[in-house]
C-alpha cells in the first residue's frame, strides 16, 4: 500500500492567456525580491531563474532541513545558454569561450542552485525524458514519500525561444499549436493539516497505436485507485490545437466521460515537453477552490508519443 | 593608472555581470574573491583571465597563478601594466 | 528486497564489449589518443571509441541511410549486450529502460547549428532532431523492443547513477520487475570546448590520485546493467546492488570542497544504508578524474571514511577518459565484475601520492581476489554527487 501524498504547496510561473499568438512567453516576477542572492542570480538566464524562483516560492513556508528531496524535470534544458555558447564556440573558432554559459547549459543547473542557495543536502536529481520528464519527477517524488520522505520539492521548467520555435515550426510541429513555457514547483508531503489534494496516481506509456487499448489502460489505470470512469468529475486533457493530435482527447471525452466537466491548460501555457507541471498546478487550484470536484484527471500527450495520466483527488 | 582602474571596473562589471554595482562600489584595494571579500569565485577567474586575454593581449596559462594577481583591483591593474603587449 | 545485477554491456575506447575491455586492462592497453572524430584546434588526448558511426550501424544492423545521434549508437551496443548477458525475456514480466546522457544528440546538433548560424533556413531537420536528451533513451529502448517505463536523467557526471539507483527504486516499489540502466554519451566539440573553458583538461595523458595530476581527458562510450530482483531472476546472478546513495554538496556549482564532504556524505550513506561494514569493502573504483580538486576532495573523504584501513583503489579514467553521462554506467560494470571475478583495475601514469593524503592506487591488473564489496564513486557538476555498493552474494 502506498503512502499518500499531498500536494501541500504549489508556485507557478506561466503565461496569461494569449489569444492568437504562435509563441507565449511566461509573465516573470521581479526575480530580485525572490532571489535575492545576487552573486548566484547574475549568472542564471531566464530558465534557470524562472525554476528557482517557483522553488523557492513554493517553499517559503518550510525550512531548508525540512526538504527531503529534490527532484527537477526538463525536456529540452537550458536552451539560451545552450545556444550562447554554441555561438561563441563558432565566431570565436574555439578560442577564449567564457565557461559560464557551458556551466549553465547542463540541465540539473537548476536543482544544483536550488541546493546551493537554500544549502539542501538532500537527494537532488533532473528528468530530462521529452513529455515524460515532469511525471517521472511525479513518480519518483511519490516514491520518495513511500520511502519515508515527509517533504519532497518537485518541479518542473522550460523555456522557449525564437531559435527553438523556428526549428519547431520548421519541423511542422506547430500547425495551429503555440509553443510555450513555465516554471511550476510543489511541495510533497506525507500529511496534511488542511486537507490538500492528494496526488494519488502517475502512469506513463509511450503511444499504444490503438484507442481500445487506451480506453483500457485509461480503465485499469482508474480502477488500481478504486475508481470507475464515473467517479471522474474532471478530464483535463492536452489539447493544443492541433487537429490531429486533439482528435484522441475528444473522443476520450466522449466515449469515456460523456458527463464529467472538461478543462484544458495549454490553451494558457502553451505546447512545450512539461506542460503537464502546469495542468497539475492548475488541477490542484481547481480541487482547492471547488467544494464539489472530488477527482481530477489529467490525460496529456505530447507529439502523440509520451502519454501520460496523472490522478489527483480531495476528500470532501 | 586611475584610468586603469577606472575602466577595469567597468570591464569586471560588465563580463561579469554584476547586476547594480556601479564602479564607486568597488574599493580597488579591497579583495576581490571570497566570503570576506567582493564574494568573487573560480568561475569569475576564469573570466577574468579572458579579459585579460582578450582586452590586454595577456595570455595566463595556469589559473593558480592568479590567486595573488586577481587579489584586488589594484593588483590586476599592476600586473597588467607590468605585462601588457 | 534485493536487487541483483544480472547483465551488463560495455563500450568504451578500450573495446566493444566487457570481453575486449577487461583484456585491455589485462594488457595495459588505455584509449587514448588525438581526436578523430570533428575538426577541432584544441590539442588534448580523449579517449573514442575506435569505430565510425557507419561501422557500428552494420554492427547492429541499422540502415546505413538513417540518421543516428552518435549518442544513441554507442548506448544500442550497450544496452543490447546487457540485455543479451542476462537472458531477460521482456514480454515475461514488466520491463523498463532508464538511461543517461549529458550530451544527448549533441554531436549532431553542432553539425545543423553551422549552417543555421549562417542563414536560419539552413541545417538538416534531421540533425536537430535528436537533440535532446530523452532521444537516444528513446532510440535505444525502440532498438531493444522495450515498450514499458522509458525515462531519461541528467545530472552530469553522476547521471549514470542515479538511473541505477532510480531503476532499483522502481523495481523495490514494485512499479518494475526488470531494468536496464546506465548512460550513453557520445564525444562532441561543445562539450570538449566546455570543458577546456574550465581549464581542467589536461593536454597530456591525465595522472588520477598523482601529486603531479593537471586535468581530466575526456571519453566516450555506453554501460549497462539489467537489475532485477529476485521474483524474475533465471540464472545466478553477477552480484547484488546493496547499497546506493545521492547527496547534493551545495558547495560551489562545479568545484568540489577542499575537505571533501559531498564525497564524504555520498559514500558513508550508501555504506550505512547497506549494511556493509567498510572493513568489509575491498576495493573503491574512484571517480578519480584527475583534477587537482576532484581526487584531493575525493582522497580526503576516503581517509575519513577509511582511516588507516583504507581499501584498494583506483580510477581507470585514464583508460577510458570521463565519460561524463555514460561514466558510472561503464564504471559500474566494472565494478560489478570488480565483485564477480576478483578483479582490480589498475590505475595508469601514478607515480607520486597526493601530498596531502597520501593513497596508492593499485597499479596492477589483478584478478581471482577475494573481493566482498565494491564502492563505486561518481561526482558531477551541480553539487551531484553519488556512490554506489555492489556486493558478492552465494548461491541464489
Amino acid at each position: 500500500m502506498m503512502q499518500k501524498c499531498y500536494i501541500n504547496s504549489v508556485a507557478s510561473i506561466h503565461p496569461e492567456e494569449n489569444e492568437g499568438c504562435s509563441l507565449v512567453h511566461a509573465c516573470e516576477p521581479d526575480y530580485k525580491m525572490i532571489i535575492t542572492n545576487a552573486g548566484l542570480r547574475r549568472r542564471m538566464s531566464r530558465i534557470i531563474k524562472m525554476g528557482v524562483a517557483c522553488a523557492l516560492e513554493s517553499m517559503k513556508h518550510y525550512s531548508s532541513s525540512q526538504i527531503d528531496a529534490v527532484i527537477t524535470a526538463t525536456g529540452l534544458g537550458c536552451l539560451s545558454d545552450t545556444e550562447k555558447f554554441m555561438n561563441a564556440l563558432i565566431d570565436n573558432e574555439e578560442r577564449m569561450l567564457n565557461p559560464t554559459p557551458f556551466i549553465q547549459s547542463t540541465p540539473n543547473t537548476i536543482g544544483g542552485q536550488i541546493a546551493l542557495l537554500c544549502q539542501i543536502h538532500a537527494y537532488n536529481v533532473t528528468y530530462t525524458h521529452r513529455g515524460f520528464s515532469f511525471e517521472t519527477a511525479l513518480i519518483d517524488a511519490m516514491m520518495r514519500i513511500n520511502e519515508g520522505d515527509e517533504h519532497v520539492l518537485v518541479g518542473a521548467m522550460e523555456e522557449i525561444n525564437e531559435t527553438s520555435h523556428l526549428i519547431m515550426k520548421r519541423m511542422g510541429l506547430l500547425k495551429g499549436v503555440k509553443t510555450g513555457e513555465g516554471a511550476q514547483f510543489f511541495v510533497i508531503g506525507n500529511e496534511s493539516d488542511e486537507n490538500n489534494p492528494q496526488l494519488k496516481g502517475v502512469e506513463i506509456f509511450m503511444t499504444l497505436g490503438s484507442e481500445e487499448l487506451l480506453e483500457k489502460k485509461i480503465n485499469e489505470f482508474l480502477a488500481f485507485y478504486g475508481l470507475n470512469k464515473e467517479d471522474v468529475d474532471c478530464l483535463m486533457t492536452g489539447k493544443n490545437g492541433h487537429q490531429r493530435q486533439d482528435v484522441i482527447y475528444v473522443n476520450i471525452e466522449n466515449r469515456l466521460f460523456p458527463n464529467a466537466f472538461y478543462s484544458t491548460f495549454k490553451n494558457t501555457c502553451g505546447e512545450y515537453q512539461t506542460a503537464s507541471a502546469f495542468a497539475v498546478w492548475k488541477a490542484t487550484k481547481m480541487l482547492n477552490e471547488d467544494g464539489m470536484i472530488k477527482n481530477v484527471l489529467i490525460y496529456n500527450h505530447y507529439n502523440n508519443i509520451n502519454h501520460s495520466l496523472i490522478l489527483i483527488s480531495k476528500d470532501i | 593608472m586611475e584610468q586603469l582602474i577606472e575602466k577595469l571596473k567597468k570591464e569586471l562589471i560588465e563580463e561579469l555581470n554584476l547586476e547594480e554595482i556601479t564602479p564607486q562600489d568597488i574599493d580597488e584595494n579591497a579583495p576581490l574573491f571570497g566570503n570576506e571579500g567582493f564574494g568573487l569565485d573560480s568561475i569569475d577567474a576564469l573570466e577574468i583571465i579572458l579579459i585579460l586575454e582578450r582586452n590586454y593581449g595577456i595570455k595566463m596559462a595556469n589559473p593558480s597563478e592568479g590567486k595573488e594577481i586577481f587579489y584586488s583591483v589594484s593588483t590586476l591593474a599592476a600586473y597588467i601594466k607590468a605585462n601588457q603587449k | 528486497m534485493r536487487i541483483f545485477v544480472t547483465g551488463i554491456g560495455v563500450v568504451s575506447g578500450i573495446g566493444l564489449g566487457v570481453e575486449e575491455n577487461i583484456e585491455a586492462f589485462r594488457h595495459m592497453r588505455h584509449g587514448m589518443g588525438k581526436v578523430t572524430l570533428f575538426p577541432t584546434e584544441l590539442s588534448v588526448p580523449v579517449s573514442e571509441v575506435k569505430f565510425t558511426n557507419e561501422e557500428i550501424k552494420k554492427n547492429l544492423a541499422l540502415q546505413s541511410n538513417k540518421t543516428y545521434s552518435r549518442t544513441a549508437l554507442l548506448g544500442m551496443l550497450a544496452a543490447k549486450e546487457a540485455l543479451n548477458d542476462s537472458q531477460l525475456d521482456t514480454s515475461s514480466c514488466r520491463v523498463g529502460f532508464i538511461s543517461s546522457t549529458s550530451v544527448g544528440g549533441m554531436d549532431l546538433s553542432e553539425n545543423f547549428f553551422i549552417q543555421f548560424k549562417e542563414n536560419n533556413a539552413k541545417g538538416r531537420l534531421r540533425e536537430i532532431a535528436s537533440h535532446d536528451c530523452g532521444d537516444s533513451t528513446e532510440r535505444i529502448a525502440s532498438y531493444l523492443g522495450i515498450q514499458g517505463f522509458v525515462t531519461t536523467v541528467s545530472t552530469a557526471c553522476s547521471s549514470a547513477a542515479n538511473a541505477i539507483m532510480l531503476g532499483a527504486r522502481l523495481i523495490k516499489n514494485d512499479h518494475l520487475d526488470a531494468v536496464i540502466v546506465g548512460g550513453t554519451d557520445a564525444l562532441c566539440k561543445f562539450t570538449l570546448n566546455g570543458f577546456n573553458s574550465l581549464m581542467i583538461l589536461d593536454k597530456e595523458h591525465c595522472r588520477p590520485l598523482d601529486n603531479s595530476r593537471a586535468g581530466l581527458n575526456l571519453g566516450e562510450g555506453a554501460g549497462y546493467l539489467v537489475l532485477q530482483s529476485q521474483k524474475t531472476i533465471t540464472q545466478q546472478p553477477y552480484c547484488e546492488l546493496s547499497g546506493y546513495a545521492n547527496i547534493n554538496e551545495a558547495y560551489h556549482q562545479t568545484g568540489s570542497s577542499p575537505e571533501g564532504l559531498g564525497a564524504y556524505m555520498s559514500m558513508n550513506k550508501a555504506i550505512l544504508q547497506s549494511g556493509v561494514p567498510e572493513e568489509s569493502i575491498d576495493y573503491i573504483n574512484l571517480h578519480g578524474t584527475g583534477t587537482p580538486t576532484n581526487d584531493l576532495s575525493e582522497s580526503k573523504a576516503i581517509k575519513r571514511i577509511f582511516g588507516e584501513r583504507v581499501p584498494l583503489l583506483s580510477s581507470v579514467k585514464a583508460f577510458i577518459g570521463h565519460t561524463l553521462g555514460a561514466s558510472e554506467g561503464i564504471e559500474a560494470a566494472y565494478s560489478v565484475l570488480s565483485v564477480y571475478k576478483g578483479i582490480v583495475y589498475p590505475n595508469l601514469n601514478f607515480v607520486h601520492p597526493i601530498e596531502e593524503t597520501g593513497l596508492i592506487p593499485v597499479t596492477r591488473f589483478q584478478e581471482g581476489l577475494k573481493i566482498r564489496h565494491v564502492l563505486s564513486n561518481s561526482f558531477g557538476f551541480g553539487g551531484n554527487n553519488s556512490s554506489l555498493l555492489f556486493s558478492s552474494v552465494e548461491d541464489i
